[in-house]
């Protein structure tokens, strides 16, 4: 795809785009009633597609009995591990869509990294509570001055084929990724990263040139993942199509839009694990057909559902249904750069005319949790009495005069072309007309309204963000100033500074803090409304056994085995 | 024609209707016309479809967008006929003005590939200039070449959506159709004694189109057209579906479709409305199509 500065993702935007599911299209097309289209348009759909689907999961929130400041997640079902884990057995899961490529150091979207999880160890891990554990990492330093962290590896472990993965094999993947021949999306997520030592088999130092408090949870993803260095040497691009890690599961065969296969590795470096012989990923963008193949144990496990299925997946007794708050979250981005939106008091007026409970209900069924800031209830870093906006008229009014537009004033709203996306940004419409401000809405292809977004090129525009394990992936690109994902050139110099802090401390108690005090400044200048954070769904057959459902949504099926 | 008086009963189909005198002209054509079967009601449903479509701020008892979120996805009712939709809007006042839509693209897209097909059959047939017939009839198969539908998608997909441009889409792919058969007529016609008069006296080509070919394929233009409006209507609700048509707010039966199919468990009534809206206004300009062809048809008349 594109190159995307500070790790702007769009497929994980795709995967969020607010969207939902909708597939109608993709649906037609299947039917035969559109062949013919360019297989550009196609690829293009397949990318929304997945995107669509994975945003339609839904809301969380109301997991963990709604005390959502907590960050425990809880999964309504969870899996029951009666009796002992027992070897064999082969499932299919059904992903979204299918993957664009198998090189972590390339890959930009979100599907990508449900695969990656079998094939590929990473340094370090996150749970479901989102702490860092160790991986491939056994334990770890920090410096004081938070400027380098010293990695003790796990010995004896080997890759796929065969060479081990030591220090110098760490090296060699952060050399890979910093060099901007590479041109990889993963460069900037460890852009603080100036030096790698690997003095010893089992010890790697990273030297920082500032402290960055994010840099373990960055490699608890693809950042973090650790391929032969003799693959990279020998296939180079071609690790897209082949490729070599040390997972618990070895790469099979990829048909395209068709299967992904992996299989056991025998000789994992866990004892144990894992306990499927098989693991086949088939990409089904369309959600309820998704449904309906786990309902027939076409498939046995599925990455989303739409909203309004959730009640009745809940209550099906054939089906293990789980839910945690998850990390992504749905927002307005009003560009601050350019008129209506230049005026603060205009953007205000808009935020006060949303009302967050309405639409959750009338559109999610329920499902979900309003959004005040870009921090979900699933991190640590969520604050509850950060709570700033409501629906209110009367205020509205007073922001419109203000702002010179005492009769309202009308802008153009970039939407996903989905059916669900639409619904929602008609909610929106509806709910400002009510003090005069008219949204039209500008219904576009997914990719289309991305690069529509890339370039600024827009007055609003209706989003979702798949969301990261550490607050930081949710707010630094977006609110600094000049961020790679900070579309509307918002620019305010107190913003800048405390989100430079939250960088720089490292206790979590203090970046708690500052993330609190960023999201009220950033709330006050509303740049960007947030409206709602979605949960993490996953849908699975009770003959599953063992998932551990985490809140950043991958499926790490090494721990998964099959009730007999 | 009168036999009062003979003895010897007529060698005709006894369930054959009396002998009547043939009706011409255009009082004739209305009288055959309506004692077709069920064109009578398929124009009963025309008619109330313009009148909708004319009257829906009367009809309808909300506006298209005023919604009561509280009030989502609640069944008919004494307030809301159809129920409501996700955003507590009212389905009926959609579907009413709705027909606006449908109609406005049904006669506008076809009055385009009526049109343009005419004038370019015309052209193809009457000039005996084989390269320029050529040309535009080859350009037609080209355009036939498409499903019709891909065709408008593509169109639509290029174009941007909105609802000029799914009418600009739908009556370019209909063109080829009227061409043909404009062309067709025209060969037929343009070896006749009276166009042979005309041209003999000087009447320039173009009158003698106009003038004197023109009127001699009117009558399976009118056929193609009304069966045409349905096509459209379907065609419409189609990319809408698709999501390549009519932009919200303004309602338009395929998209309330498209957002309803993915309700039918919970709401049916989102779908079924807009669904039956376009099921029976497509059938009825199917049967008036079909009735007019046959009252024109001179082999059908009784």
């Amino acid at each position: 795809m594109r190159p995307h500065d500070f790790g702007d993702d769009p497929f994980d935007r795709v995967a969020h785009a607010v969207s939902t599911t909708s597939l109608t299209r993709r649906t037609l097309l299947r039917g035969g009633v559109a062949l013919g289209f360019t297989t550009a348009a196609g690829a293009l759909l397949a990318a929304c597609g997945g995107g669509g689907s994975s945003a339609t999961s839904t809301p969380a929130g109301e997991s963990g009995g709604g005390a959502p400041a907590g960050g425990s997640p809880t999964a309504t079902t969870a899996a029951s591990g009666d009796g002992a884990p027992q070897r064999g057995g082969s499932i299919t899961v059904a992903l979204n869509s299918d993957l664009t490529t198998m090189d972590p150091h390339k890959s930009t979207a979100a599907v990508d990294r449900q695969v990656y999880q079998l094939i590929y160890d990473k340094l370090v891990d996150i749970d479901a509570q989102l702490n860092i554990v160790p991986y491939l990492a056994e334990r770890w330093e920090i410096a004081d001055d938070g400027k380098q962290y010293t990695f003790t590896l796990v010995s004896g472990v080997t890759f796929h084929d065969g060479e081990p993965l030591n220090a110098a094999a760490v090296k060699a993947n952060f050399d890979r990724m910093l060099d901007p021949a590479t041109a990889s999306p993963r460069r900037s997520e460890v852009a603080q990263v100036t030096e790698v030592q690997a003095p010893d088999d089992t010890t790697v130092v990273l030297v920082l040139s500032q402290p960055y408090a994010p840099l373990l949870a960055t490699l608890s993803d693809r950042a973090g993942m650790i391929i032969s260095p003799k693959a990279i040497q020998e296939k180079g691009d071609d690790l897209a199509r082949e490729p070599v890690g040390s997972g618990a599961f070895v790469f099979v065969e990829w048909v395209k839009d068709d299967h992904l296969t992996v299989k056991r590795n025998e000789n994992y470096w866990q004892e144990g694990l894992p306990y499927l012989d098989q693991v086949t990923y088939k990409p089904v963008t369309d959600a309820t057909v998704r449904l309906t193949s786990l309902r027939t144990n076409e498939v046995q496990m599925v990455d989303a559902i739409s909203a309004k299925d959730v009640e009745a997946t809940k209550n099906d007794p054939s089906l293990v249904y789980s839910e945690v708050a998850g990390l992504a979250f749905q927002y307005i981005s009003l560009n601050s750069s350019k008129p209506p939106f230049d005026k603060k008091e205009l953007r205000q007026a808009v935020a006060w005319t949303i009302d967050r409970e309405a639409i959750i209900n009338a559109i999610f069924f329920g499902i979900g949790h309003p959004a005040q800031t870009p921090i979900p209830p699933s991190s640590w870093a969520y604050d509850e009495s950060v709570q700033v906006y409501h629906q209110d008229y009367d205020k509205a009014k007073e922001l419109l005069a203000a702002g010179g537009a005492p009769d309202g004033f009308e802008f153009t709203m970039l939407v996903t072309n989905t059916p669900d996306a639409i619904q929602l940004a008609e909610a929106y419409r509806a709910q400002m007309a009510a003090v005069g401000i008219n949204a039209k809405l500008e219904l576009l292809e997914f990719g289309t309204l991305l690069d529509r977004n890339d370039a600024g090129d827009f007055q609003a525009v209706s989003l979702q963000w798949s969301g990261r394990p550490d607050p930081d992936g949710n707010i630094y690109n977006y609110f600094i100033t000049d961020g790679g994902l900070n579309r509307g050139k918002y620019s305010n110099p107190e913003v800048d500074r405390l989100l430079e802090q939250t960088r720089a401390v490292a206790d979590p108690a203090e970046r708690k803090k500052l993330y609190a005090e960023v999201c009220r400044l950033i709330a006050e200048d509303a740049p960007m409304i947030f409206i709602r954070f979605p949960a993490e769904i996953k849908v699975w057959q009770p003959v599953i056994q063992g998932f551990v459902h985490v809140p950043d949504g991958m499926m790490r099926l090494k721990t998964v085995w099959l009730r007999q | 024609m009168h036999r009062t008086d003979t003895a010897v009963p007529p060698i005709t189909d006894p369930l054959a209707r009396p002998a009547r005198r043939r009706l011409t002209g255009v009082r004739g054509f209305v009288v055959r016309l309506m004692r077709t079967r069920l064109v009578l009601p398929a124009t009963l449903v025309i008619l109330l479809l313009v009148l909708a479509a004319a009257l829906a701020p009367i009809i309808a008892p909300y506006g298209i967008e005023e919604g009561d979120f509280a009030a989502s996805l609640k069944g008919p009712s004494r307030d809301h006929l159809l129920g409501t939709d996700t955003l507590g809007r009212d389905i009926f006042s959609r579907v009413v003005y709705g027909a606006r839509v449908s109609l406005e693209v049904g006669i506008i897209a076809v009055g385009i590939s009526l049109v343009v097909g005419t004038v370019l059959g015309l052209i193809a047939g009457y000039t005996r200039i084989g390269l320029l017939d050529s040309l535009i009839m080859r350009s037609m198969d080209a355009l036939l070449a498409f499903p019709t539908l891909v065709l408008a998608l593509a169109i639509t997909a290029a174009l941007g959506p909105s609802l000029t441009n799914v009418m600009i889409a739908v009556g370019i792919v209909g063109i080829p159709t009227y061409a043909r058969l404009v062309r067709g007529q025209v060969l037929s016609v343009r070896e006749r004694e009276f166009i042979e008069a005309a041209r003999t006296i000087g009447v320039p080509d173009a009158r003698i189109m106009w003038r004197h070919i023109l009127p001699n394929v009117t009558a399976p233009l009118i056929v193609q057209a009304s069966l045409g409006v349905a096509f459209a209507i379907l065609s419409e609700a189609s990319l809408s579906f698709l999501g390549l048509g009519v932009q919200p707010p303004t309602p338009s039966w395929g998209a309330m479709l498209a957002f309803g199919k993915d309700y039918l468990n919970h709401a049916p009534w989102m779908a079924i409305a807009p669904g039956a809206a376009i099921f029976i206004t497509v059938l009825a300009f199917n049967f008036l199509g079909d009735g007019i062809r046959d009252a024109l048809d001179p082999h059908l008349h009784r």
